[in-house]
């Protein structure tokens, strides 16, 4: 037996609270009973101790196995929607998996996989299991193109910033998301439903924003997170307007003056903050202040999470960062020291620190190294644009020159597009390097977001 | 190979605003003087015969005009070309674009 007592989620989950509920676009799941209950059909004890492979079409199912797993399985490996399946192999031989809980039983049983189990709602009553170990949490790294790195969480590690933020005053908030849950960032908004004693809706793939929105706010969302870039397009969707949730946060990229000053303005009554947190590092710090970037004397250790830059880049150690890289040919996560680094590059400007782009994410112009997001934080911050992305083109003259694609903030006149060309233009080159400035600037009408919620950048 | 007569010009200065509304010339010139003032460079007056180094741009500035004028005419003729010597003059540039068949 274990020295310390050990909480799985379902120690999180009493019956005290009533009406809390996790719901989709198409179901309501109560959670203040959901221990009385399976979705796995019953056959939970079969997958006790196993190494489970998480892999279903939607995420109230995965989130409601997730419940009942924690705690009783080995390990349970999550599996996003946009994992291309040709990985699975490779991630289900570098995690040992041995059972895999899925919605399609029939694509397994050829599969090689010892135990196929069928997750399905509506929910059947069953028995309520006791927690018998800390089950470990495998989590795939967004953003590589080949196979995508496991990394190995408890959910000691996986709740440090929830547990350390303590519970939500006032009545119990609703959480909502636009990341799936089986990405970092979602997974943080599901546990802190679970741990705060609130209600979650999930997002939808298919559904239109304004939709969603229109769920979001029949469901009484309270509290809500997303990517600058899932924001962006809320803010030019013009569906923000009906909506006014008190708890509003941004992780997962740069969140930039702009995107922070535009939900600002679109949701007046609410805190708006952003979040540093990715799948290796953990939850790394909140900053409440309403301003970009993060203050100088973060660095240093403060509460637990020890942080310092080196060469350019965050590096972080705490007890919320994952624990190692799971595989035959793993990699190490961490340094000698323990320390993770974050390939995200800040810059120190006065007290305050500013993310200023990935170091994988370089582009090179005539042998200079430019980051695209600085351009893009640049560009946004002209009032008419919503979102835009930089990269670069080849040249025949330098190699290479930056180009940017712009939207324009909704119900801009397209009569002004060339006084604005030139406004973004001017401002750009007032505030960079003059091999950054845009060569050519676009305005289009969409900019491709990953399935992760991430602007795409493919020429990166 | 192939390559077609260029026309000779009278008038050694040019003059934007005399040529026909769409000509490759005159989106040429159009795009140097564009680049001309957001670079804040001052243009001496524009002749076949100035050579391009005197019209003050730097390498950036050719490579913006070069991307500019390539999504314009859907043509970059630098490195579409195999024998592409950059050109040395304004003459040479504009020609350049003019050439290309289309």
């Amino acid at each position: 037996m274990s020295p310390r007592e050990i909480f799985a989620l379902r120690d999180h989950l009493g019956a005290e609270l009533k009406g809390r509920t996790i719901s989709d676009a198409h179901d309501v799941v109560s959670l203040t009973d959901i221990l009385s209950h399976t979705v796995l059909g019953g056959r939970l004890h079969e997958l006790s101790g196993r190494a489970v492979l998480l892999k279903l079409s939607d995420q109230l199912r995965s989130g409601l196995a997730m419940i009942e797993l924690d705690g009783i399985a080995r390990r349970m490996l999550l599996c996003p929607p946009d994992l291309n399946p040709a990985h699975l192999d490779a991630l289900i031989a570098d995690a040992g998996i041995d059972a895999v809980v899925t919605d399609e039983p029939d694509r397994w049983a050829a599969s090689g996989v010892p135990l196929v189990v069928t997750a399905q709602l509506p929910l059947q009553a069953a028995a309520s299991a006791k927690t018998e170990r800390a089950t470990e949490w495998l989590m795939l790294t967004s953003g590589t193109s080949g196979v995508p790195k496991i990394a190995g969480h408890t959910l000691e590690a996986l709740t440090g910033a929830i547990v350390a933020e303590g519970p939500a005053r006032g009545p119990a908030p609703v959480w909502a998301t636009f990341y799936d849950i089986r990405r970092y960032g979602g997974l943080q908004i599901f546990l802190r439903a679970i741990l705060s004693g609130g209600s979650l809706v999930l997002s939808d793939p298919h559904e239109a924003l304004a939709d969603h929105v229109v769920r979001l706010k029949a469901r009484g969302v309270s509290h809500i997170s997303g990517t600058p870039s899932h924001w962006r397009k809320l803010l030019m969707s013009g569906s923000a307007a009906q909506f006014a949730p008190a708890y509003v946060r941004l992780s997962g990229e740069i969140a930039d003056q702009a995107v922070l000053d535009g939900l600002k303005a679109a949701f007046p009554n609410a805190s708006v903050g952003h979040a540093y947190a990715s799948t290796e590092a953990g939850v790394g710090f909140a900053v409440n202040d309403g301003l970009e970037g993060f203050p100088a004397d973060y660095l240093g250790n403060r509460n637990g999470v020890e942080m310092k830059v080196v060469d350019g880049s965050l590096r972080i150690r705490s007890a919320r960062t994952a624990h190692a890289y799971i595989g035959r040919n793993a990699a190490s996560l961490t340094d000698d020291d323990g320390f993770v680094d974050s390939g995200d590059i800040v810059e120190l400007r006065g007290d305050r620190y500013y993310f200023v782009g990935r170091r994988g994410g370089i582009i090179n112009i005539g042998g200079l190294k430019v980051h695209p997001e600085e351009i893009e934080a640049v560009i946004n911050r002209h009032p008419d644009v919503r979102m835009s992305r930089a990269k670069s083109r080849k040249s025949p003259i330098t190699g290479g020159i930056v180009v940017a694609d712009v939207i324009l903030a909704d119900g801009t006149d397209p009569a002004r597009a060339k006084e604005i060309r030139d406004q973004i233009l001017e401002l750009c080159r007032t505030q960079l390097a003059s091999h950054k400035v845009p060569a050519v600037l676009r305005f289009v009408e969409v900019l491709d977001v990953t399935p992760a919620g991430k602007l795409a950048r493919t020429d990166a | 190979m192939g390559r077609r007569v260029i026309k000779s010009r009278r008038n050694n200065e040019i003059d934007n605003k005399s040529e026909p509304a769409m000509s490759v010339r005159s989106k040429v010139i159009e795009a140097i003087q564009q680049i001309a003032k957001e670079q804040h460079v001052t243009l001496p007056a524009l002749s076949d015969d100035l050579s391009l180094h005197e019209t003050g741009f730097d390498s950036l500035a050719f490579a913006i005009l070069v991307a500019r004028l390539e999504d314009e005419t859907g043509i970059d003729p630098f490195t579409i070309s195999e024998d592409a010597a950059f050109p040395a003059t304004v003459g040479d540039f504009v020609r350049a674009y003019e050439n290309v068949p289309a």
